[in-house]
């Protein structure tokens, strides 16, 4: 629940006064970047698999991927109980899967980097996660807005965390059903016009039912599709996972949500170091980035097609720059040096065959925008 | 011989025939070099039988270098005036009149006296018989001799005269003229109720009486014994207040009081603003130690001190919040103020309650003797005053409100950012003055305003503040009077939103207190005044109250317990003047302050940090159980010593303690912040301080210069753990750490009152700076060390420059420089959660870039016919002439997983804004 959307009061502050203005900016140069260890951690007991990644702090604005801690010893330890190591996976993960967890014991994990320094989480318990009760979307001003409901008649969940999973359908500008091969013209024989395309969620979702009688989240705003975008030209999915948190886990996005996600204006709190659960064990100190957290998951699937949309919502299907053209069969030799792709016959009263229409691969080939054509079981 | 005199003799010259004196040739001897015409004139008028009539505001800027050997006066003046635009002629009797622009002729036209053949008399240009008779009754009054007390023969010792001085068109008393005789120097200013008391010896005496915006004026008595005498000035009329009463020059250097700032209306109206209205806190902002955390803040920073540290009195009645939309307007109409006082050190015994400053805003008085009223129009507020007797010269009311209509301007926009947007305030003011008799009178005070705002979104927030207060001021006799205040203030802000049915909720914030205090000034003997007083404040507050909206709300009622507390006080001061060079304030305050029942309080475990999960046990206090008490000694002491060559010294130290504060952990006061009451757990702030500081007239007293050094120690101010939660909390302490502030700083001042040109220029290096001493981590900020507080700009420079083209025209400029406020800004990023973060640094150790912004006013006055039916004056200004992109703020977001900072600036453009304002 977000009572205090001062965020909001800054925006239409702008507004109001017609002339602010909003322009990137640049931080003064460091000397020094920063170099410190973070975790990023979860063991999820539904699925019985624990996942550790670490990586380093980066210089701000860099948009390169973070640098990644290779050779670290990572175990996950059950309090009273038995030390597991994780397997390097040496891309900066570390995981292990099969295990058997217990709601009633309590995990903390430990990490000694190559360079000797050692690293503990404090002991966290696994919160059990009540089902998604339901996910809606409805129609604002700013888009689509996927909504979960969910509810623990135990009152005992209360912080809640979500994640999710979009996949979207759509298409190139031109359906193509030939190919150009080896000098020959042959039947396509794979569909590049239809492809389906993935993402994964980057901001924080948590919500509380903290002030509320029940234990109840009644539309939890998940994401919100803008209008403009093409997600929903065809087919639109989203798989939305729900956590429990502790409440101190649930501060700890909290804060990291404020802290990154709502700064601003003068009206919103100053930021400051946000310090989760991991400690430096020799120097307690010194900051440790990062979070290890642990819990059983629910999750919900949820469609919406274009055609299931309120009248009047924009039909993107603009494909700019896309233009389709015309080889005639003598010019056919010529054409594997275009680099483009051929895509239906052109004939004249469908019996003649005179050439092929064609276009470029980002007109032609859905794959070229970093979908897959391969469907994916749930569709 | 005072410019009265002077303009009497243009005027009369004009009007006189000249008798065929033959002007004698006078030949001159001397050098001059570099100095003003003024001194020039004195040099040749005492050398020779030559006598000057000029307009001392015009020539206020001319300097004479010049080496004559036997000249003739023509010559030696054709040479001072060469290349500028004065005009003079010598007449008959060696006198000579210099005018700017225009030549007078030193003779009449040559058919003066004879009809001209078509037979019309030649018309004079303008009837004096208005002015003639004002002047003769003037006379009349100021060569009455005025007999007081009881006829005796018996002249031996010394009687008090006191009485208020009012101003004859409207009966308003008029703050702060000074009454003096010149033989021997005695003098006294009146006080805020226009009230004086002098000592003299008994005798003859010729009472001069001085002050801003007011005819200077002189009654003379016959001092028998003690006795009243009430005094009618006139106001100085608008076309002729380019003069400026010379006695208020002093003030700087001879006055008692240091740090203290004072404007009155007319300075304020002359400088630009930005949407269009004349805003106090604004124009704190241009004097040297006040500052503010950025554009459209709510809120001053005064010294280093938080915005809560400021007691901001409104005719005596406590403001909890003085804005109206988000800062840009203050809650102060500019129509019904008289004067605004800004103590920044040498705080008298007679406040208390806010360490940083005192800010007292004092309204007029209504129209004693007739209807009139006033108003204005801008672009985004509209205003109306109305005010006259209810009984002629006994009672009178204001009645004044002042409203937007920003609601319709925000329609009109096409923006669906704002097709749900609301912002709207209106305040409105209503004033008693009664006379009961000579020794009673009484005061009375409301004010009301309320601000909403819903901006794009379903919460709706809205705020009000409300106050009262009364005055019974009773004179026991000349040298003894009192003063009675009653007071009630509110302030109050609700939330609700209702967008979804199952959250919908209201949340109600309300802080109230009852104040009554009494007062008494004792003007002992001329060397010594005595104030002494009590005063009591009773506090209660409703930290938070949450309920949900509509009956599908699921909202569980949050109801934060009230909070009650009592401020009494006690305090004594003497003004003593040792001798005619060092002058002492000593006084001191008791303050006591009680927590009071009914309320749970918390206790934690004794040797962990202050945090919820250490909590082990509550206790219950009853109603009016008083559950902590904090009590101490507030010395203040001032101390002025005159040197010689206009110059003088003086040192101030205040201690002040503050058992209410508000509790921000943003950068500016936003519409969601609580005041909190001092508890077991918060403390009081306490602050001291001591600031030293030299004065200076220079230049025949027209150029004021000044540097005021300051040191201050706040302790337990009040600082925030990282992500402090502060609405409905429950367990607020938890969240809230002690803090140990200091601030020093110095500021100079050069400040030019009078002429065509004036202003001021003035420059502050400050610092301000916390640091936290508690043991724990969680209550550590920036590991122990000094870090700048939100609102610590070392360099501030500030002009204001006011130059009159005309009487009707006038221009003003005003330029302001500050270094960036202290930031927190990310010095890394690192992903979590498939999405990059920010590593920050510790607490303000960076800076937005320094601000720099420039404004413009151009005024025009109507016509300056005393009789018409309204007067109306145009004022179009430029809000930041430069365009300069300030930064407001600095932040960063992580938007589709990457970190981009951003600078937000507001204000942007230029801001012109036109202005109507009139009175009738």
């Amino acid at each position: 629940m977000n009572i205090f959307n001062l965020k909001r009061i800054k925006n239409a502050w702008l507004f109001l006064l017609l002339s602010g203005c909003i322009e990137p900016y640049s931080p003064p140069e460091l000397e020094n970047n920063p170099d410190i260890l973070v975790v990023d951690g979860f063991l999820d007991g539904t699925k019985g698999s624990c996942t550790v990644r670490l990586t380093r702090t980066q210089r701000l604005g860099s948009t390169e991927p973070p640098p990644i801690e290779t050779s670290a010893i990572v175990q996950l330890e059950e309090k009273d109980g038995s030390t597991l190591t994780l397997i390097n996976q040496f891309n900066g993960n570390y995981s292990i899967s099969n295990l058997v967890v217990s709601p009633l014991k309590v995990y903390r994990i430990l990490v000694r980097t190559q360079d000797g320094e050692e690293y503990a989480s404090d002991y966290t318990a696994l919160k059990n996660s009540p089902p998604i009760d339901s996910l809606t979307w409805s129609a604002t001003n700013q888009g689509i807005q996927v909504e979960a409901t969910t509810h623990d008649p135990d009152n005992a969940s209360r912080y809640y965390l979500w994640s999710f999973v979009e996949t979207w359908q759509y298409t190139s500008a031109y359906y193509s059903n030939m190919e150009f091969q080896n000098g020959t013209v042959s039947l396509r024989s794979e569909d590049i016009y239809d492809c389906w395309q993935e993402q994964s969620s980057t901001s924080i979702i948590i919500g509380s039912s903290d002030k509320l009688s029940q234990d109840v989240i009644y539309k939890q705003p998940i994401t919100v599709l803008p209008t403009n975008t093409d997600k929903y030209q065809i087919r639109y999915s989203i798989l939305v996972q729900q956590r429990v948190l502790t409440k101190e886990a649930y501060n700890f996005w909290l804060e990291l949500q404020k802290n990154t996600e709502n700064l601003g204006s003068l009206f919103d709190p100053q930021p400051s170091q946000v310090l989760g659960n991991i400690h430096y064990v020799n120097r307690p100190l010194e900051p440790v980035l990062g979070y290890f957290s642990a819990g059983f998951t629910s999750e919900k699937r949820l469609f919406i097609r274009y055609a299931d949309l309120p009248p009047g919502f924009p039909f993107i299907r603009d494909f700019p720059g896309c233009k389709e053209d015309t080889i005639l069969l003598e010019d056919l030799p010529t054409f594997g040096s275009t680099g483009k792709l051929l895509t239906t016959p052109v004939t004249i009263g469908g019996i003649i065959l005179i050439g092929y229409g064609y276009s470029t691969v980002d007109c032609v080939d859905c794959r070229s925008k970093g979908g897959t054509n391969v469907q994916p079981d749930f569709w | 011989m005072t410019l009265l005199l002077r303009l009497t003799a243009i005027l009369a010259f004009t009007f006189i025939s000249f008798n065929s004196f033959s002007q004698r040739k006078e030949l001159i001897t001397d050098s001059f070099d570099s100095i003003l015409f003024e001194e020039f004139a004195k040099r040749i008028e005492n050398k020779t039988s030559y006598n000057f009539y000029y307009n001392p505001a015009q020539v206020d800027s001319l300097v004479v270098t010049l080496k004559i050997e036997n000249e003739l006066m023509t010559d030696v003046l054709n040479r001072v005036f060469a290349g500028t635009d004065f005009r003079f002629v010598i007449d008959k009797e060696n006198n000579i009149f210099i005018t700017k622009g225009r030549e007078i002729l030193g003779a009449l036209p040559e058919d003066f006296f004879s009809k001209k053949p078509d037979g019309v008399k030649q018309q004079m240009d303008f009837d004096l018989s208005d002015y003639e008779k004002k002047e003769k009754k003037k006379n009349q009054v100021e060569s009455k001799l005025y007999s007081i007390g009881i006829k005796t023969s018996n002249l031996q010792g010394s009687a008090s005269i006191a009485g208020y001085v009012r101003n004859a068109l409207t009966g308003e008393p008029v703050i702060g003229a000074s009454i003096f005789v010149e033989n021997p120097v005695i003098g006294v200013g009146t006080d805020a109720f226009g009230y004086y008391s002098i000592t003299l010896p008994k005798g003859r005496h010729t009472l001069n009486i001085k002050s801003i915006g007011i005819k200077p004026a002189q009654r003379q008595i016959m001092l028998y014994s003690d006795g009243k005498l009430d005094i009618e000035v006139e106001e100085d009329v608008t076309p002729l207040k380019e003069v400026i009463v010379e006695s208020d020059r002093d003030v700087r250097v001879t006055g008692m009081q240091m740090g203290l700032e004072k404007l009155d209306i007319k300075t304020m109206k002359q400088m630009p603003s930005a949407l269009g209205e004349v805003d106090v806190l604004k124009v704190m902002l241009a004097l040297p130690g006040v500052q503010s955390v950025g554009e459209g803040a709510n809120g001053i920073n005064v010294r280093g001190g938080a915005t809560n540290q400021n007691l901001i009195l409104f005719n005596d009645a406590t403001v909890y919040n003085p804005s109206h939309l988000f800062g840009f307007f203050s809650t102060f109409n500019p129509d019904i103020l008289k004067s605004v006082e800004l103590y920044k050190s040498g705080i008298t015994a007679d406040y208390g309650g806010r360490l940083s400053s005192v800010l007292d805003v004092k309204t007029r008085e209504g129209n004693l003797k007739k209807f009139s009223g006033s108003g204005g129009i801008s672009p985004i507020t509209g205003r109306l005053t109305l005010e006259g007797p209810i009984i002629k010269d006994k009672t009178s009311l204001i009645l004044s409100g002042r409203s937007t209509y920003s609601d319709w301007l925000l329609r009109q926009i096409d923006s669906p950012e704002l097709k749900n947007s609301t912002a709207s305030f209106y305040d409105v003011n209503a004033i008693l003055t009664h006379q009961i008799n000579d020794k009673n009178n009484l005061y009375a005070s409301v004010y009301l305003s309320k601000d909403k705002f819903s901006l794009n979104s379903d919460t709706l927030y809205s705020y009000s503040d409300r106050n009262a207060s009364l005055k019974w001021r009773h004179s026991f006799n000349n040298k003894l009077y009192s003063v009675f205040t009653a007071g009630a203030s509110e302030y109050k802000y609700d939330i609700s939103s209702d967008n979804n049915p199952v959250n919908a909720f209201t949340l109600d914030f309300a802080v109230q207190q009852l104040n009554a205090k009494a007062d008494f000034s004792f003007f002992q003997n001329q060397k010594n005044t005595i104030t002494t007083g009590v005063s009591t404040t009773h506090y209660k507050l409703w930290p938070g109250n949450q309920q949900p909206n509509g009956s599908t709300s699921i909202i569980t009622p949050d109801v934060l317990e009230p909070e009650q507390g009592l401020e009494s006080a006690i305090y004594i001061g003497d003004n003593y003047e040792v001798n005619s060079k060092l002058s002492i304030y000593i006084g001191t305050r008791y303050s006591l302050y009680q927590y009071l029942g009914p309320k749970k309080v918390y206790q934690y475990a004794s040797n962990l940090p202050l945090e919820e999960r250490n909590t082990i046990d509550s206790t219950f206090y009853d109603k009016g159980e008083t559950i902590t008490t904090y009590h101490g000694l507030e010395p203040r002491l001032s101390l002025r010593y005159i040197l010689p060559r206009n110059s003088s010294v003086k040192l101030s130290y205040n201690r002040m303690r503050q058992y209410i504060q508000m509790l921000s952990n943003t950068t500016a006061i936003a519409p969601t912040d609580i005041w909190k009451l001092s508890d077991p757990y918060i403390r009081p702030q306490i602050g001291d301080q001591i600031s030293i500081g030299y004065y200076k007239n220079i230049g025949r007293k027209q150029y004021e210069t000044s540097a005021e050094v300051y040191y201050k120690i706040t302790q337990q101010a009040l600082d925030f753990k990282g992500g402090a939660v502060l609405l409905l909390n429950h367990q607020i302490e938890t969240d809230v750490i002690e803090a140990f502030g200091k601030a020093y700083g110095i500021e100079l001042m050069l400040k030019k009152a009078t002429g065509k040109l004036n202003g001021w220029i003035t420059y502050t290096y400050s610092r301000s700076l916390l640091q936290t001493r508690n043991p724990y981590p969680s209550e550590t900020i920036n590991g122990g060390k000094f870090f700048p507080s939100n609102y610590d700009k070392p360099h501030a420079a500030n002009f204001i420059g006011n130059y009159k083209f005309s009487r009707r025209v006038n221009f003003s400029l005003n330029v302001t420089y500050s270094t960036g406020r202290p930031l927190t800004i990310p010095l890394g990023q690192y992903e979590l959660n498939g999405s990059k973060r920010l590593y920050y640094s510790d607490r303000n150790q960076f800076r937005i870039p320094d601000y720099f912004r420039v404004d413009a006013s151009l005024n025009f006055e109507g016509n300056h016919k005393i009789k018409k039916l309204a007067h109306s004056s145009w004022t179009l200004a430029v809000y930041n002439l430069t365009g300069r992109d300030n930064a407001y703020s600095i932040f960063f977001e992580s938007k589709d997983g990457t970190i981009q900072g951003y600078k937000l600036s507001v204000f942007a453009q230029p801001i012109p804004t036109l202005t109507y304002n009139f009175r009738f």
